[in-house]
């Protein structure tokens, strides 16, 4: 019934597209009637960064009142199947949101269904805009690797990896102050364990149980410097996981699932299930990105906190999916015009006031306080160049094999070396394939 | 009539029969696009090592049936089809025969149709449910610390209750009992349905004689039903060896790749893996093996009804 009804949904919308479609067709050549312009996108619309381009959508049209604008939402996911028939198709949309990563932007951007941004990029300074790591997602090489080459897309927003904590479990574990150095942390794990309350919420089901690999990651980029992670990420030079940061950070790990640390039975918990047992209050701290920074805002029923790793030099996080010109597009001035839109100061501040963690917003302009100062430590992490997106993207299947060998950690049936030597050989195995072309 | 005008008679038969070709066309026509030039695609892929989309193919001839019969994870997948269908297959169908009897001859009797419509709604419910849904309901009833099962385990005075979907030696027993709960609505009304046309003399009959209600069961409604038996036996069987979306939803092949199928294994060797030679090799082993036990039991339907008839 549910499917139906969704179906039956898709399919007048999507037969709508095309009566849109066909209208902007009929009038091209007719002088003063309106010129079509359209924009696919698939954000959730209560998502901070789709209010904020519903008010780009008002300024746009505002400033362009001779075009029909249309504002098309999809699924992230039929997106992502359709990419090539739609950018390749006969009727192309004018500018598209894409995901980031070898798999996707990088195939688009390499089979030539993507237009190069380089000088729109230079043209808007948007380099200003998007700064360090938050550029790696937006370029590709020929061959469709990221990290470098030319401008394909541009990110609107970042996220980043924390650790929310309950502060009446800390208090209730006698832990006095937010811990700022590693061995802090781990003392306020002890006492936690110690008061009889877990002190991680983790997970780690090979399907969507995804904060194990998370601890994984965080520590290993604890211990990480720029050159290890761009290495590893972007297949630059060959990787040696028996050596530091990996060495360190998964034996650390492995220590942690052994005391106790990340709690137990992890194996068929997925991230939800771990989001709910911190916000029921059966764990002292949970690790995910900002992407529950609302959920707990709302839902929590204690006081709470958050901070990243402390004494890391480094931190997962990442930006977020990107605008690109289609090399079919009709349009490709106002496209760029349109991307400029989502950049502006305005946009960019309404999205950091709702917590949307912008690239160029205002952080001082954010009037709620909590807000403010979440989003002033994602500036920071911008700022110093210490993100390290995610474990997952370098090699295809990637995520499929960390996450299994998370459950195998987890349940204790393999340790640091037999997973580093598994990673080696998978990840050269990966790097020889991406390679090869 | 025909003897006095034969010609005519033959003529029309002849272009009729002649005409008919015409309503075979579009199943043809519909057989050569859907299933027969995507497998005869699927067959030429597996000769090749490729990674899909506009990436050069690189010819390695039955190079991916050989990796594939040395590969322990397709072996496991494999082995991983025979829980597959003794959930989907076996128990379904011994419940399914229980249930059906005794809704339609004992709670349909006594208590009237509706209450048996009632209860045979209810059993087909989580057909009807999407497995997207029925996955995220099942991860919370079988959650190892506070999920439905291990507290009513607890109650019941286990110590220690299992890690359903986390420990690798459990995690396919626990998919198991998913499945029989999601099939178990499919035999019980067609079952339902076939026992509609028994003839209930048969029954009174039997009663008459003294025959009790197990006694008329393995008598009357088994045989009498045979026909119905042996659809859900191939077209269950045919679901199991290609199991795909529970898996995906339910553990994504995990804990440590203990729930790994071979459609969910082909899956991930051409999507994720980007190996789509290997990944249409699985594939079309998979066909194969499925074919082979299908027609097996197309003939062994085939020899029973004969031995039926001829008694």
């Amino acid at each position: 019934m549910n499917t139906l009804t969704r179906r039956g949904f898709l399919g007048v919308a999507a037969a709508g597209a095309v009566a849109t479609g066909l209208a902007g067709c009929g009038s091209p050549g007719g002088g003063s009637s309106s010129k079509a312009f359209k924009i696919v996108q698939y954000e959730d619309k209560t998502s901070a960064q789709s209010q904020g381009w519903q008010l780009a959508l008002d300024l746009f049209k505002q400033k362009h009142p001779e075009l029909d604008v249309t504002f098309e939402t999809t699924s992230f996911d039929a997106f992502r199947k359709n990419a090539k028939l739609v950018l390749g198709g006969s009727s192309v949309p004018d500018v598209v949101e894409f995901n980031k990563g070898n798999a996707d932007g990088g195939q688009l951007a390499s089979q030539g269904l993507l237009d190069p941004l380089d000088d729109a990029v230079t043209k808007y300074g948007w380099a200003d805009k998007v700064t360090g790591s938050m550029q790696a997602f937006a370029k590709y090489s020929a061959t469709g690797e990221a990290g470098s080459g030319s401008w394909y897309g541009v990110p609107n927003i970042g996220e980043y990896v924390m650790f929310y904590y309950n502060k009446a479990l800390f208090k209730k574990a006698g832990i006095a102050a937010e811990p700022t150095t590693m061995d802090e942390f781990v003392e306020a794990m002890d006492k936690l364990k110690a008061a009889g309350i877990t002190p991680v919420s983790s997970s780690a089901a090979t399907s969507q149980g995804f904060n194990q690999m998370w601890v994984w990651y965080s520590l290993v980029s604890a211990y990480a410097d720029r050159t290890s992670i761009d290495d590893f990420m972007f297949l630059r030079n060959p990787v040696d996981f028996s050596s530091d940061p990996w060495k360190r950070g998964t034996e650390m790990f492995q220590d942690w699932i052994a005391k106790g640390y990340l709690g137990t039975k992890l194996g068929g918990l997925s991230y939800e299930q771990a989001i709910v047992n911190f916000l029921s209050q059966k764990t002292g701290m949970l690790i995910w990105n900002n992407g529950s920074f609302a959920r707990t805002r709302s839902d929590a029923t204690f006081d709470w906190g958050y901070f990243t790793l402390p004494g890391a030099q480094m931190t997962m996080g990442s930006s977020g999916h990107l605008w690109g010109v289609p090399t079919k597009s009709a349009n490709k001035d106002l496209a760029y015009e349109w991307i400029e839109t989502t950049l502006s100061p305005e946009v960019q501040n309404k999205i950091g006031e709702l917590g949307g963690l912008p690239l160029a917003g205002d952080t001082t302009k954010i009037t709620d306080k909590v807000t403010q100062q979440f989003t002033a430590r994602f500036d920071e992490l911008v700022k110093a160049d210490t993100l390290t997106f995610y474990p997952d993207y370098p090699v295809p299947g990637f995520l499929d094999f960390i996450q299994s060998n998370m459950g195998a950690m987890s349940n204790g049936t393999e340790t640091a070396p037999q997973y580093l030597a598994k990673l080696q050989s998978f990840y050269d195995d990966g790097r020889k394939t991406v390679k090869q072309g | 009539m025909i003897a006095s005008l034969p010609d005519v008679a033959s003529r029309s038969r002849h272009v009729r029969q002649h005409s008919y070709w015409w309503y075979l066309l579009p199943m043809t026509a519909g057989l050569l696009l859907i299933v027969l030039l995507p497998f005869a695609m699927n067959v030429y892929y597996s000769l090749f090592q490729w990674k899909g989309g506009l990436a050069p193919m690189r010819w390695y001839g039955l190079g991916n049936y050989t990796d594939l019969l040395a590969d322990q994870q397709f072996w496991s997948a494999f082995k991983n089809s025979v829980f597959m269908i003794i959930a989907l297959v076996v128990i379904p169908t011994l419940i399914g025969l229980v249930l059906a009897a005794v809704l339609f001859d004992y709670l349909g009797r006594e208590f009237g149709p509706s209450v048996a419509a009632v209860l045979r709604a209810t059993y087909y419910l989580p057909q009807i449910l999407p497995i997207a849904v029925a996955g995220f309901i099942w991860s919370w009833v079988l959650a190892a610390d506070g999920g439905l099962m291990n507290s009513v385990l607890g109650l019941a005075g286990v110590q220690s209750p299992p890690d359903w979907l986390g420990d690798p030696g459990i995690a396919i027993y626990a998919v198991m009992l998913v499945l029989v709960w999601l099939q178990i609505g499919y035999p019980v009304v067609i079952f339902m349905a076939a026992l509609q046309r028994v003839d209930p003399e048969l029954y009174e009959a039997a009663a008459l004689d003294g025959a009790g209600w197990w006694h008329r069961f393995g008598a009357i409604t088994i045989p009498q039903i045979r026909p119905e038996v042996f659809v859900v036996v191939i077209t269950a069987t045919v679901g199991a060896l290609k199991v795909f979306a529970p898996i995906l939803i339910l553990t994504g092949g995990g804990p440590e790749g203990s729930t790994i199928v071979p459609s969910y294994y082909s899956y991930r060797n051409f999507f994720e893996l980007s190996k789509v030679g290997y990944g249409s090799a699985i594939a079309t082993v998979m066909s194969a093996v499925i074919f082979v036990i299908a027609i097996a039991m197309l003939v062994v339907q085939r020899r029973a009804d004969r031995a039926e008839v001829g008694r």
